[in-house]
């Protein structure tokens, strides 16, 4: 009994993160549903939603920690990997005195958010969360019962000490930042290094340590972001069900079924699952079983099925609604919408560029097997179209809602999640109550592991922006060079390394404000930047140390790290071609937006 | 580092009207401060919006912010009084009075709640910008209105009278309008002119509904951590830059109607009788306004205030 109570309780984080992301799917729905009726509908209901998202990502964080979920850029030295546990626990204990600190200010100054609810409520996830997140990682620093004990409380402890005696002092920055890649090293997530990074600066300032808690509260809680549990959800429950295979039998008679037709097929197939699972590597955990058997079928030799898989599977990040494209809006302060239109061309230019330029389609070896698949059958394809009608509609109601205005983007992430939820559970009966539960624990923990970096990474662009770097940035380039197109050129080398280096998420929030203010100052338009800036992190994902789709293959295909990484080589070539191509054309993204500005005036 | 910092945020554009305003003020206060003290405005919107701008000044990592209404409500909710009463001023001079009668007790109030306002100052009218021509408030029925996600409480009255309002970002405005989400969106001129919002819904009443104002307030603290001079320094170049502000606002306001009247945007004027509709309008929702959106004490003064003008005017 009181052990099944303890259970019970060490596991109420995925249980209340669930629940989070359930009311962030269905106030949404209310409010469309109430706004023609004129009726009340839910307080505040935008900004409800948004705070719950803040309870969501914390819960599903901690939720995220106990399953070994955090992202971390793998043990180098195991022998201190306790030391950097040990660091990160002592980190969240700096973030739960910084956002204690937050909450407080907060109090002083109460706003009401709904029913009689303070902000502050929901504010005070974070240093609780931070306290357990600390509690856990200090935990494992020990297999023993009673050093356990001690270490989970001794760590964040330390953490929280210093902030109370240091708070507001200047530090130095080098004995931190020395610790910091120790850290990294031995295993540390990710998130606390950025965190401890973005504390270190603030602190050889003598600034405020509640800004870093502040920023994090910011980017949770920003207005667009609910859309992100949201579309990655409504992807998790295509990817979990038969949906992938109704859509591979479609696409497969569209392109013919022979070898050719079957390579093209695979390739749009993860591209546009993709654009729902956002790069995550999802796509590869859902498709890779199904589509690496199918290209076998034909042919096709093991590995260069992998490694088209696993590129292919990177490309979606351009086409709506994923999740990057969502959050380059978010920070550069662009519609949605718009880059929703934009991303469209490039993703067809980089699918063609993979295609044709990573040696795909060529024909190497067995000549005897033959390209010329059965002949392209109408009756087939109008057949796999029929039975996948549920999965081809997804598009429509996630774009089509946003597109005719009936929908904000939250709300069409909600009616997209809903949709999902409804026409795989009763069309198909494919999604049970226990399945749902799955889907909705594993998202809220990929998105709180997201949305823990994303919140280090905005403390640290917050300190770049308040040591005036963007501007000094800018100088320094524009002395270097003035030609357009040697700064485009450079700027994919800079964001092919950056990409292989960084998290895509941390990658956009602290670089875009870096860099964008620069692309402006040669006349790069803001839309058009952000599809270069994407078309690069795609190429990130397929480039060691920080490239996921290559783990995930390597998990998935049970292949070495270092055999996916060679297959994908051509992939990195063809992608590169095709960043090149989107860079030096600005027409191709900024095309399709002006050209539905200019018809609906 | 240096010994001593001023860092002020505000959303104005770099190099506008008021991001150089705000850099005499700093200059001031580094003069008089001397030593190696140091000063930084962000401009741009570079330390978050408003709101967020009010929540780093008061853990303390600004000292200073230049606010619409939108953050100062964030420190002191009663200062939504002046533009949440729609068409109550006729004029900038009955704004003007209003706003220096109430002066003392709106900035003790905010100096009650840790800030010191520096300099008072305004945006323009919020005016009407609609896809399709509305001249008298049943015209607007059909429509969809941008509102401000945070602003419930106005949701509410405006759901109650009949009219429709889509919470929204400031960044949505522009395709929401596009797409057909929402066909109005009340603005200032100016707002609407950098924000390219008229190219989208290029019909504007021409009615002053509520004037946009705006301060900027420094945290008591760092007021307090200034010697008797600097204090008087930086009081004398504020004084001066809320002035020029206002001015140049109310300027700024034609400049750009006479801009976005070049490129195509069309003046609906109301006639007398659409104007009594307006006005009728206005009473009713000022019943709905008086202790909900602002606290009846505050309501009343205003009134108050208004009638002892317009009575000395007209001897
Ligand atoms: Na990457
Ligand atoms: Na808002």
């Amino acid at each position: 009994m009181m052990s099944r109570l303890l259970r019970g309780l060490t596991q109420a984080d995925a249980g209340l993160a669930a629940l989070a992301l359930v009311l962030m799917a269905v106030i949404p729905l209310v409010e469309i549903l109430s706004r023609p009726l004129m009726g009340k509908g839910i307080d505040n209901a935008p900004v409800v939603v948004q705070h719950l998202g803040l309870l969501m990502a914390m819960s599903g964080a901690i939720a995220a920690e106990r399953f070994g979920h955090l992202t971390s850029l793998g043990v180098m030295v195991p022998r201190f990997y306790v030391l950097g546990q040990f660091g990160a626990a002592a980190v969240c204990g700096v973030l739960a005195w910084a956002s204690g600190a937050l909450v407080f200010s907060e109090m002083s100054a109460e706003q009401m958010l709904a029913y009689g609810m303070p902000v502050w409520w929901f504010q005070a996830t974070m240093p609780v969360g931070f306290a357990l997140l600390g509690l856990k990682l200090g935990a494992r620093c020990s297999q023993q019962i009673g050093a356990k004990f001690l270490f989970a409380l001794s760590a964040p402890v330390l953490g929280a000490f210093l902030a109370y005696s240091f708070d507001g002092d200047a530090l130095p920055l080098w004995p931190w930042v020395i610790g910091l890649v120790l850290m990294l090293s031995f295993g540390a997530p990710i998130f606390a290094v950025l965190g401890g990074l973005a504390l270190a600066l603030f602190w050889q300032e003598g600034l405020p340590l509640a800004s870093i808690a502040l920023s994090h509260y910011q980017i949770t809680v920003n207005p667009s972001l609910p859309a992100l549990p949201l579309f990655t959800l409504a992807g998790l429950i295509f990817a979990g069900t038969g949906a992938a295979q109704r859509l591979g039998a479609v696409f497969v008679a569209l392109f013919g079924g022979g070898k050719t037709g079957t390579v093209i097929a695979a390739t749009v197939l993860c591209s546009c699952f993709t654009a729902f699972t956002g790069g995550s590597g999802v796509t590869i955990l859902a498709l890779g079983g199904l589509l690496l058997p199918l290209l076998q079928g034909v042919g096709y030799p093991e590995r260069k099925g992998i490694s088209l898989v696993t590129s292919a599977s990177a490309l979606g990040v351009l086409l709506a609604p994923s999740v990057p494209l969502i959050m380059y809006a978010i920070i550069a302060r662009v519609p949605i919408n718009t880059m929703f239109l934009a991303g469209i061309v490039p993703a067809v230019v980089m699918v063609v560029c993979l295609l044709i330029f990573g040696g795909y389609l060529r024909n190497d070896g067995n000549r005897q097997e033959s390209t010329a698949g059965p002949a392209f059958n109408m009756a087939g394809l109008r057949h796999a179209a029929w039975v996948a009608k549920w999965e081809l509609l997804a598009p429509v109601v996630a774009i089509g809602s946003l597109g005719t205005g009936f929908a904000t983007p939250t709300e069409s992430a909600a009616l997209t999640a809903i949709y999902a939820v409804l026409t795989q559970a009763w069309a198909h009966h494919e999604l049970d109550a226990q399945k749902l539960g799955a889907c909705l624990s594993q998202c809220t923990q990929i998105i709180g592991g997201v949305m823990l970096i994303l919140g280090m990474a905005l403390g640290l662009t917050n300190y770049l922006v308040d040591a005036g770097i963007p501007d000094l940035a800018t100088e320094w380039v524009q002395s270097v060079t003035q030609n357009k197109w040697v700064f485009l050129l450079a700027l994919n080398v800079f964001l092919f390394a950056a990409g292989a280096l960084m998290e895509i998420y941390a990658a956009i929030v602290v670089l875009v404000p870096l860099l964008l203010p620069l692309a402006i100052s040669y006349g790069i338009d803001p839309v058009h930047f952000g599809i270069i800036f994407l078309a690069n992190m795609e190429m990130g994902f397929l480039c060691p140390p920080a490239g996921m789709n290559i783990y995930f293959a390597s998990a998935v295909f049970k292949q070495p790290i270092r055999t996916v990484a060679a297959s994908v080589a051509p992939a990195l070539v063809a992608i590169f071609v095709g960043t090149l191509m989107i860079s030096w054309l600005p027409l191709l993204a900024t095309g399709l937006p002006s050209l539905m500005a200019s018809f609906m005036r | 580092a240096p010994d001593k910092q001023l860092r002020l945020g505000t959303l104005a554009p770099k190099n506008s009207l008021y991001h150089r305003q705000l850099m005499e003020v700093g200059e001031a206060w580094r003069a008089a401060q001397g030593g190696n003290a140091k000063f930084v405005v962000y401009p741009d919107g570079s330390q978050g919006g408003e709101t967020e701008l009010a929540r780093r000044m008061r853990i303390g990592q600004l000292q200073g912010a230049l606010l619409s209404v939108v953050g100062l409500r964030e420190i002191e909710p009663s200062i939504a009084a002046l533009q949440s009463m729609p068409l109550l001023f006729k004029s900038w001079e009955e704004v003007d009075y209003v706003r220096e009668k109430m002066r003392p007790a709106m900035e003790k109030k905010f100096l009650d709640k840790g800030f010191v306002v520096l300099a008072w100052g305004d945006a323009g009218w919020v005016r009407f910008f609609s896809k399709d021509p509305a001249f008298k408030p049943e015209d607007y029925q059909k429509m969809k209105f941008f509102a401000w996600g945070g602003e419930a409480d106005q949701q509410e009255i405006m759901k109650s009278m009949g009219y429709t309002p889509v919470p929204l970002e400031t960044s949505d405005i522009l395709p929401s309008v596009q797409t057909g989400m929402i066909n109005v969106v009340p603005s200032t001129p100016y707002f609407a002119l950098a924000s390219q919002v008229y190219t989208m819904a290029p019909n504007m009443l021409e009615i002053n509904w509520a004037p946009i104002v705006g301060a900027l307030v420094i945290t008591k603290k760092s007021w307090d951590d200034m010697t008797p001079e600097t204090q008087a320094a930086v009081r004398a170049a504020s004084d001066k830059a809320g002035a020029q502000i206002r001015t140049k606002a109310r300027q700024e306001v034609e400049e750009a109607v006479d801009a976005m009247k070049k490129r195509g945007l069309v003046v609906n004027k109301p006639n007398a009788e659409q104007m009594r509709a307006w006005n009728d309008l206005a009473e009713k929702l000022y019943t709905r306004i008086r202790g909900t959106l602002v606290p009846a004490e505050t309501f009343d003064e205003v009134f108050r205030h208004l009638k002892a003008y317009r009575a000395g005017k007209t001897k």
